[in-house]
């Protein structure tokens, strides 16, 4: 009755996997469909297959951290080690980051876009389109504080605050509503004796609603990312303007949500 | 073609994922990717013609996992993976898929590493035998008998959840 081809064990194992050679399919089911146990074999692996994709797939997922950010690490490796050919090779590295973030920006992201990476995307270009208009960078400046707060805190279903940062050297400007096609989002401006504008930009997250803090270097911007309590919030800044943790940090603690 | 850098970033999350279900800590996984993506890229000029950068940095991370192993037995500081008790390892999101999630995750912990790490990279990873073999440094032959071992006794432990449990002895 159980005449017909037989099979290796190894192509059991292919046959789960799709690795099989290419012509031995036809043969494989034909024998699994005359030896049931095989086939319950096959059919068990196949589950735990995809049992284990997702078991663990979460953890490719997540937001990478910042410490495996290969801009940092390149970084660290030239301040770390001053010896010869590893500067070198560091260096090389180096470069390569800075020309496929060059190109368009968007290349230094994954292909699967997370919402952080989504958010700083946004963010980056609010700031890029907005900090540049001479006329009207903000569309309410911060003499109507309260009215524009309350505005976008309503737009944006979010209670939106502006951190004071004059401890750190900034003014804030105002801000403005942006549109997004994650609905609205708030844009806050401020400016230092130097000229120099940063933004914070705001909004609520479909996904990733706890993801720690994220920097990315995207051109001429540096940009920071976090999201808490299922809002995203967004710090850019020109990446000349030098020391830009401080103001950074003041923000975060300033709009840390009460727990 | 994209650049190497470019696909070695696009490599990050599985890296983390693999080191991830070696180590199952948080902290310890994304240390052994920092040092993984280190010599990644301080050996990056020999490798920027490969068409899959993928099996290369598995199989950094591999001896380095491996290295610090050793380091760390020398040492005599470490507990072993199977005796650590399993609420003191960080648990990931539970979903059903058919077979119950936990299980499976208990029996993998019951498999010996060597047929850990092969399951892991063949199906999850879904990396080709050939590059299994590659990062692990092992031939063909031993990567497809450890699939098989692995597979089966994950079978038997799905299927015999009820039946008193064996103790491997060491």
């Amino acid at each position: 009755m159980t005449t017909g081809p037989t099979i290796r064990e190894d192509e059991l194992h292919a046959y789960v996997d799709g690795q099989l050679e290419p012509g031995r399919r036809q043969a494989v089911e034909q024998y699994l469909r005359s030896h049931p146990e095989q086939a319950r074999r096959a059919e068990a692996y196949a589950a735990q297959r995809q049992a284990m994709k997702s078991l663990f797939d979460w953890r490719a997922e997540e937001p990478v951290p910042h410490a495996l950010n290969l801009t940092e690490i390149v970084e660290t490796q030239l301040v770390r080690r001053r010896s010869g050919w590893r500067q070198a090779m560091a260096a090389v590295a180096l470069l390569a980051l800075g020309v496929i973030i060059g190109v368009g920006g968007s290349a230094a992201f994954s292909p699967r876009n997370s919402g952080l990476e989504q958010l700083t995307q946004e963010a980056i270009t609010a700031h890029r389109v907005f900090v540049v208009d001479g006329k009207r960078p903000v569309e309410m400046r911060a003499d109507a504080r309260e009215p524009l707060l309350g505005w976008l805190s309503e737009r944006t279903a979010t209670r939106i605050t502006a951190p004071d940062l004059a401890s750190v050297g900034y003014r804030f400007m105002g801000g403005r509503l942006v549109a997004t096609q994650q609905g609205a989002a708030a844009m806050l401006m401020y400016d230092n004796d130097k000229g120099i504008r940063i933004t914070v930009y705001i909004r609520r997250m479909q996904r990733d609603h706890e993801a720690a803090m994220r920097r990315d270097n995207v051109g001429a911007e540096v940009a920071f990312a976090w999201t808490a309590h299922g809002v995203g919030i967004g710090v850019t800044a020109p990446a000349a303007a030098g020391e830009i943790e401080a103001p950074v940090q003041e923000i975060r603690r300033q709009l840390q949500p009460a727990a | 073609m994209r650049s190497a850098i470019e696909r070695i970033n696009e490599a990050i999350p599985a890296l983390r994922r693999y080191a991830w279900v070696l180590l199952r800590s948080d902290q310890d996984a994304d240390d052994l990717v920092q040092d993984c993506l280190a010599r990644a890229l301080a050996s990056l000029p020999s490798q920027s013609r490969e068409p899959d950068i993928r099996p290369w940095l598995f199989t950094i991370l591999h001896n380095l996992h491996v290295s610090r192993l050793r380091r760390k037995r020398t040492r005599g500081v470490t507990v072993p993976l199977d005796e650590v008790e399993s609420a003191s390892r960080s648990t990931p999101p539970t979903q059903d898929h058919g077979l119950h999630v936990s299980d499976l995750q208990r029996g993998l912990d019951e498999l010996p590493e060597e047929q850990r790490s092969v399951l892991i990279l063949v199906c999850v990873e879904e990396l080709s035998y050939a590059d299994v073999a590659r990062v692990l440094d092992i031939p063909m032959g031993t990567v497809m008998s450890r699939l098989s071992r692995g597979r089966e006794r994950l079978r038997a432990y799905m299927d015999g959840q009820q039946q008193p449990k064996l103790r491997r002895i060491k």
